[in-house]
């Protein structure tokens, strides 16, 4: 690696040779706006903002390598004039007025930031509301193409494509279909990139709304991953563990009892170890997670034949739902019809599987509404919660109660961590607490065990583009699997689909941290050690594993 | 100056689906020369000949093939830009119709020279007769190849897809969208190994290079400009066709050479393709390397209206701009609105100024040639004829 030295509006600064000017911009702390640039996609060269001026050429920064000796303009008066040009048009052809970003999208901030008033220039209506998790608003895109690089290169699915010709080039599907009738996988991604509000989650703000007055029995549950996030809507630091402050803001919204998805993730751990353990002795593994529903559709979309690899176990929320619509119910002595089930989840992903017909008990949906991270930041706002004044509070019982190896679910690495906690119990003997190997931003990573005398391999994948490697290369007998965690989105449900903009690298680092954290700081940091899973099979499903386990937290997995 | 045929000399002598009339006015010798010496060598005589793509860039052929053999060993490809899409152009079919078998020589050469184990042929989808009788050469062409693989590929309409990355990519099998450079096909092109991509007549013009010499040929032609050209002549004149002129030919001698203006038209100017600037009337002596473009030549008379002719320019812009970056996508469609506004009402001067602005920022910040070079006919015809774009 060769380092250079260029000059960036006057003032030289070193960068390593292969960089580009975008790039070496940014690690000095210099802004170039860039609306199609992503740091882990191919460049795309779009957008045409990060214009900057080399000597009288004008060139695009994301695409431009940084060489000796170079002299950038990055503000010169040229590429302020280019760039407010190209803002301008990019207005000129959007329409703002009935988008869900507010505040929070980069074109319009772009704008205002340049004094260029935001107009209403109405194309066609082009919404998509066909699929269960995101809402696209395509006619409203500035086609930077991050949803369709997002969807091709990181998640290698490929529902996205760009299609028509000339001036109405637009995103869009195969032939147009829905986007509900493609490959898509739900796991929003393309959501979170979006610059503007073009594709969105597919909100349940209204029916949640009304519900809270319906005088049933609201019940909340919030995932791992949002006790981390979720103070970001708020302008706190990525990586703000607000638990009790988030207990408290739910509990503001009408919620007769808030509860926590931790509860339900205990449960996944103890079945899940049992199932991984059965099938270890049987010699039919791998055993591949459950409880990312993108990563199961993934499966079933594009690797169909290895659906009864996937774990029968069923997935944190729909165990809580399930255990919420039956055990709760009966203790409570509540008609399990006037209970409603919501959701916080970091995923837009858990929509779809909240639909699902096998998640349905007496043909009740186990959880009624998902909302994402991002719509409840905009619905306690709407209520007027003032995150600061919000005193600390815990979750209800008896739902409410977890260890630490929940709270790790929220990271990649972490449910495969938290089963390795319990499978090494109920084997006897024990593998440890931490597994630093399975922690960590990497793409693909592994760890080797001990269990019932003999090695089982433990692989974890974050992207379904890594997921897809790891499967062909499992396909191709290239690699032997025990155990495969997959978590569709970078970083595990932290950086979910449905989590605070931006996420980024950072923000994802930040947010692992504070899970990581939390986890240390809890007296129970076992699953199967959980004082209130265990009053459950005592007083209610019996033995772990057994007849009313297997009826209530499985279902089965077939073509 | 004036007509002279090097790569059109056996246009209409011989039947272009017989290889043995090829064979007979020397077809195929110039491949067996190239065969009998080191690619270095053969690249060397491209270097000396002074031959420039004819595609509208313009780059220094030699240059290209040296940069591609370069390249070393690994798998190489070698693409024939036959998607000739510029209004007026027809140039490159003429060549297809006429004698196929001498760009299939010229693709044979350009692979040895290179190191290439495939050549792509990507003809424009609405030449289908050239593109059966490429096929037919192809096929009888078959003891010459050497072991080399020859696949047609056919355009399916796009006009961008004769930018040379946009073409990668269509036959990738993905939608035409241009790709960002570096790195140059040279380099990673067609599935990222590097490809060397020339347009039609460029190597129609290489076996000629390589019997006679680089030095022979660069004696031909005018300063910079090597050699001669094909140029699609059509409009207002009595013989509209494909000629050939040594670069140093006036535009007066081209249309002279066609014939003349039709009828005792008066000429009111000539239109290199739609993103070249217009030739008016009174600069006709101007050589046919200083008007540029990609092989047409559109006389216009005295009775077209150049607004009307604008806005179809526009129009096509309107319809071919890839839609990948937004300068380019967003601002044909302001281009169109400009020339609709003039048909309608007439512009004033505000609407000229907006108009240069919008012809500076899609000429500095455009992705790829088409956006940088699609105001530039109409700016030119608003500096030239603006008094035909005032409110009326």
């Amino acid at each position: 690696m060769q380092v250079i030295e260029l000059k960036i509006n006057g003032r030289s600064v070193l960068a390593e040779e292969g960089e580009t000017i975008l790039e070496v911009a940014r690690k000095n702390c210099v802004e170039i706006p860039a609306l199609c640039y992503l740091e882990d996609l191919s460049p795309w060269g779009a957008c045409r903002l990060c214009m900057v001026e080399l000597k009288g050429d004008i060139v695009a920064a994301c695409s431009t390598q940084a060489c000796n000796g170079m002299e950038v303009e990055t503000d010169s008066l040229r590429v302020r004039e280019l760039r407010r040009r190209i803002i301008e048009m990019l207005v000129s052809y959007h329409k703002c007025d009935v988008c869900k970003r507010i505040g929070k999208c980069e074109l319009e901030h772009l704008a205002r930031k340049h004094g260029i008033a935001v107009g209403e220039w109405v194309k066609e209506e082009r919404k998509d509301s066909s699929s269960p998790s995101i809402e696209m608003d395509l006619a409203n895109g500035i086609l930077c193409g991050k949803c369709v690089r997002v969807c091709e290169e990181r998640q290698t699915v490929g529902a996205l494509c760009v299609g028509g010709r000339g001036s109405w080039s637009k995103v869009s599907t195969a032939f147009e279909m829905p986007v509900s009738e493609t490959a898509c996988v739900d796991c929003g991604q393309c959501s979170l990139e979006c610059p503007t509000g073009a594709i969105s989650e597919k909100s349940c703000e209204k029916e949640v709304e009304d519900a809270l007055g319906s005088g049933k029995h609201m019940i909340v549950q919030a995932a791992p991953s949002i006790r981390v996030a979720i103070a970001e809507e708020f302008g706190f630091p990525p990586g703000t563990l607000s638990t009790k402050k988030m207990a408290a803001a739910l509990r503001r919204m009408g919620f007769a009892k808030v509860f926590d998805t931790d509860f339900g993730a205990d449960f996944t751990t103890v079945e899940e170890a049992h199932e991984f353990l059965e099938k270890l002795a049987q010699r039919k593994t791998p055993l591949f997670t459950s409880c990312c529903p993108a990563w199961v559709s993934f499966i079933e979309k594009f690797y169909p034949h290895l659906i009864e690899r996937v774990s029968s176990t069923k997935s944190p929320m729909e165990i809580f739902g399930t255990l919420a619509k039956t055990y709760y119910a009966k203790k409570m002595k509540l008609d399990p019809k006037q209970i409603i089930v919501v959701m916080i989840a970091p995923c837009t992903a858990k929509k779809h599987e909240a639909e699902r017909k096998e998640m349905k008990i007496d043909g009740m949906k186990a959880v009624d509404f998902v909302l994402t991270t991002r719509e409840l930041g905009r619905m306690l706002k709407r209520r007027g919660i003032d995150w600061n004044l919000l005193p600390e509070e815990e979750f209800d019982s008896p739902l409410g109660e977890s260890s630490g190896a929940a709270a790790v679910y929220g990271a990649s690495g972490g449910v495969a961590e938290a089963l390795l906690r319990t499978v090494s119990y109920i084997a006897g003997g024990d593998c440890g607490m931490e597994f630093q190997p399975l922690r960590g931003v990497n793409g693909i990573k592994e760890a080797t065990v001990q269990l019932m005398g003999r090695e089982a391999r433990v692989v974890v994948a974050q992207t379904l583009g890594n997921a897809r490697i790891i499967l062909d290369e499992f396909l191709e007998g290239k690699r032997s699997i025990d155990l495969l965690e997959v978590m569709a989105c970078p970083g595990g449900c932290l950086g979910g689909g449905g989590q605070p903009i931006p996420t980024n690298k950072e923000i994802r680092l930040k947010r692992a941290q504070a899970l990581y954290e939390q986890d240390r700081l809890l007296p129970v940091r076992k699953a199967h050690e959980n004082p209130a899973l265990k009053r459950v099979y005592w007083e209610f499903l019996g033995e772990q594993f057994g007849k009313k386990s297997k009826e209530l937290l499985h279902v089965e997995r077939k073509r | 100056m004036g007509e002279k045929k090097i790569v059109s000399r056996n246009f209409n002598r011989i039947k272009p689906d017989s290889i043995n009339d090829y064979l007979e006015v020397g077809g195929y010798e110039a491949l067996k020369k190239a065969r009998s010496m080191k690619r270095e060598e053969v690249v060397e005589e491209i270097l000396k000949s002074g031959l420039r793509g004819r595609g509208g860039g313009g780059f220094p052929t030699g240059r290209k093939w040296k940069l591609v053999l370069q390249e070393g060993g690994k798998e190489k490809f070698v693409i024939v830009n036959g998607d000739e899409g510029e209004p007026g152009a027809f140039k490159d079919r003429e060549i297809l119709e006429k004698n196929p078998h001498l760009l299939v020589e010229g693709a044979f050469i350009a692979a040895y020279a290179v190191g290439a184990e495939k050549i792509f042929f990507y003809i424009r989808g609405e030449y289908p007769f050239a593109q059966k009788l490429l096929k037919k050469a192809v096929v009888d062409a078959g003891d010459y190849s050497n072991g080399i693989k020859i696949e047609i590929r056919s355009g399916a309409g796009s006009y961008i897809c004769g930018e040379e990355t946009a073409l990668l990519e269509s036959i990738e099998g993905k939608r035409g969208h241009p790709r960002v450079k570096p790195p140059f096909p040279t380099k990673k092109g067609l599935w990222e190994r590097p490809t060397l991509v020339n347009n039609a007549e460029t190597l129609a013009t290489v076996p000629e290079i390589v019997l006679e010499g680089g030095e022979w040929y660069s004696e031909i032609g005018n300063g910079e400009w090597k050699g001669t050209q094909l140029l699609s002549v059509n409009g207002a004149v009595e013989k509209p066709g494909v000629y050939e002129f040594e670069f140093g030919t006036s535009a007066e001698e081209v249309i002279e050479t066609a014939g003349g203006v039709r009828e005792e038209m008066g000429l009111k100017a000539v239109a290199p393709g739609a993103s070249s600037p217009l030739v008016p009337a009174r600069e006709l002596s101007k050589k046919i390397e200083e008007i540029g473009g990609s092989g047409a030549f559109i006389v216009l008379s005295e009775e077209e209206s150049i607004p009307e002719f604008c806005k179809s320019v526009a129009e096509f812009f309107f319809k071919e701009s890839c839609g990948k970056c937004v300068p380019c996508r967003l601002g044909v469609m302001r281009l169109l609105e400009f020339a609709e506004k003039r048909c309608e009402s007439g512009l004033n001067e505000i609407d000229f100024q907006d108009f240069l602005e919008l012809s500076r920022v899609m000429e500095a910040t455009s992705l790829c040639g088409l956006g940088k070079s699609a105001c530039v006919l109409m700016k030119s015809a608003l500096e030239l004829f603006k008094e035909e774009f005032l409110r009326s």
